[in-house]
């Protein structure tokens, strides 16, 4: 075992992915030299310099040029350094790539990734610190990852790789740093497949689904509502397409009750998603409903930025509301 | 004259089966038989013939939505099938006339939806060719409206700058949709802003397709060096945008004007090959009776084969090569 940061697990699984698979590209602005402008992956050029390559600033254009590539079969890899940036080449995401296995008649997947890190963290304000996961989760051809852990980044970035169709992988900004965990050996190629949710707390009062920051901050709710006598279950979906609905589902019929969190804008964000499978799936609920998220509004520049996405606090008090408490 | 009799009839075949096809999709939705949107090429056809006898079994294509000349690449069968919502025909018939494609196979590249989207996945195949070391070149074309599109300019800097095997072709019509090219922009040739990214830009007179032909040979000539090329072929549309379109913003003044400018490229090109003892009468005669008879036998075995049915289009491994139990 290898005990590293998240952004240390995800250098490690791409290193070693790229070793097996000499068709893998990275490509992004500030990628090659200077390693990335949020996780150093500084190994990766070093060790193939022709297959991580610096791009002019144009997401549209470097996007577009990786579509191409996966069209004829390579496994390009686009790092946005922000995701905030995402909509300059949204007109290839939506059409070029999630629509081409499907308009070729399953004939020419297009395994390639596109990662970003999401959220707030670099206090940089309005334009570098969006969560973008609800404007991506209606175009049906895209999948759509949201490691929080090391240990997940490192195997989910493995398959995300070897996947044949397009992932969106978003990492959380507050956490690619400040999480270490141990990661498997290399010899033991440890692929994590997608649409598997991973309980990271049992629990019987309330369930809450949870990404990124907010399932750091519902953890350590969790921790704290213990002691008050409130058992909480706590699942990471680790990729919300395709999302583990069965394991949510099972965990509401045990506790009755259903918080959901995450760091994105609550209208149009993937809770609501969540909600209506679990509300169409059982009658289990024993209350309505809470979603935890940023109201619906945009974020400042400076730290400020904590104060306006949601935390620990929010997640407990919609907790007891779910319970009545 | 450099080209021999086999190769300059096959030109003439590519722009009159081009033109013909038209005519029988035209004939075909006036009886109600077909369904959607359809885009002529009439009087452009002469590009096709330039391009597509040069087009090698390495090299990759994206025509756009006018340029049925192209369908030399294609079994016409298949076409016609994939465009009658056949599930024969080429990708199930869910592409209709233009979204048809066939990357691995046929090389053909699909034609976005979004006019000029496509500029920039085309280089990234070429992308694809050269940092494999793979042979050849992708040719992508789209009409004067998409050159507006800022991605052609982004694609022609990642052409130079990573030296890519790419041909970009715009086919100037003098018209998008409606619009004249003058009220696009203040280009009077498009292929001049190819210098600015260090791309070698021609335009060609589109009626010829001789010249087209010698224009596209040094493209590609210079394209296989790693230096990419714009190639602009100056025609005019005397089709509506779509079958039925009645053309009513064009003055019949500037119509006539134009026409005369740019006149018809097949009945030129038989002058040419009769003039010079090529061929004669009877065998234009005769390769045009073939190619109608082609282009109908295509059509009646299409209209045999089984219509595609909505739920054939729909399912998790539809859009995803891997479902992961079906879990969406």
């Amino acid at each position: 075992m290898r005990k590293v940061s998240y952004a240390k697990a995800l250098e490690l699984a791409l290193y070693e992915e790229m070793k097996k698979d000499s068709s893998i590209y990275y490509m992004g602005e500030d990628v090659a030299v200077f390693g990335g402008a949020i996780t150093k992956l500084f190994s990766l050029h070093e060790n193939f310099p022709d297959r991580v390559i610096d791009m002019p600033l144009d997401e549209n254009g470097f996007t577009g040029l990786a579509t191409g590539m996966a069209w004829m079969g390579m496994r390009p890899i686009v790092e946005y350094m922000y995701p905030d940036f995402m909509p300059l080449a949204m007109a290839t995401i939506a059409h070029a790539i999630s629509k081409q296995y499907w308009l070729s008649n399953q004939k020419c997947p297009v395994p390639m990734v596109i990662r970003s890190a999401q959220g707030i963290g670099s206090q940089c304000g309005a334009h570098h610190s969006e969560c973008v996961e609800g404007w991506l989760m209606n175009y049906p051809g895209l999948k759509i990852a949201v490691p929080t852990f090391p240990e997940d980044a490192y195997g989910m970035m493995k398959h995300a790789v070897r996947d044949n169709d397009p992932v969106i992988w978003l990492d959380c900004r507050t956490t690619v740093y400040t999480t270490e965990a141990e990661i498997p050996e290399e010899d033991e190629d440890a692929e994590i497949p997608f649409g598997e949710a991973k309980i990271k707390r049992t629990g019987t009062d309330v369930t809450i689904v949870a990404w990124h920051k907010l399932l750091i901050d519902a953890l350590a709710a969790a921790e704290e509502l213990e002691k008050e006598g409130i058992s909480c279950e706590v699942i990471d979906p680790r990729t919300l397409i395709p999302f583990d609905i069965d394991t949510v589902v099972k965990s509401v019929e045990k506790t009755g009750h259903l918080v959901i969190a995450h760091e994105a804008n609550i209208r149009g964000g993937f809770g609501g998603e969540i909600a209506a499978q679990v509300t169409e799936r059982t009658t289990a609920l024993q209350a309505p409903i809470e979603r935890v998220g940023t109201e619906n509004t945009y974020i400042p520049v400076g730290m400020v930025e904590f104060e306006v996405v949601p935390g620990k606090a929010e997640v407990i008090n919609a907790v007891k509301k779910v319970l009545g408490k | 004259m450099k080209y021999s009799k086999e190769q300059l009839v096959e030109m003439y075949k590519i722009m009159q089966r081009s033109r013909l096809f038209d005519k029988r999709v035209a004939t075909e939705s006036k009886k109600g038989k077909l369904v959607g949107m359809f885009h002529f090429g009439t009087n452009q056809e002469a590009f096709e013939a330039g391009l597509m006898p040069l087009i090698g079994p390495d090299d990759y294509i994206k025509p756009y939505h006018r340029n049925h000349g192209c369908l030399s690449l294609c079994d016409l069968k298949l076409y016609v099938a994939g465009m009658l919502e056949r599930t024969t025909g080429y990708n199930m018939g869910i592409g209709g006339d233009y979204h048809q494609q066939d990357i691995k196979d046929l090389h053909l590249l699909p034609i976005d939806g979004l006019i000029g989207a496509d500029w920039l996945p085309d280089t990234g195949v070429a992308m694809a060719l050269k940092v494999q070391k793979k042979p050849g070149v992708v040719f992508s074309c789209n009409g004067d409206g998409g050159a507006q599109m800022g991605s052609l300019y982004e694609a022609m800097n990642f052409a130079s700058l990573f030296e890519l095997p790419i041909v970009y072709i715009v086919i100037n019509n003098g018209v998008a949709m409606t619009t004249p090219t003058e009220k696009e922009c203040k280009c009077s040739e498009i292929s001049g802003r190819a210098a600015g990214f260090n791309v070698k830009g021609v335009t060609v007179w589109g009626q010829d397709p001789i010249a087209i032909r010698e224009a596209m040979e040094a493209a590609i000539e210079s394209a296989k060096r790693g230096e990419p090329a714009l190639v602009e072929i100056k025609t005019y549309r005397t089709c509506g945008h779509y079958f039925g379109d009645p053309r009513d913003y064009v003055p019949e003044e500037k119509d006539e004007r134009m026409k005369e400018k740019y006149p018809d490229p097949i009945p030129r090109f038989e002058k040419i090959l009769q003039d010079m003892d090529i061929c004669t009468e009877e065998e234009l005669k005769g390769y045009t009776k073939a190619i109608k008879k082609e282009i109908a036998e295509a059509f009646e075995w299409a209209y045999e084969q089984p219509k595609i049915q909505g739920y054939m289009t729909k399912g998790a491994d539809k859009i995803f090569s891997n479902t992961e139990g079906g879990k969406l």
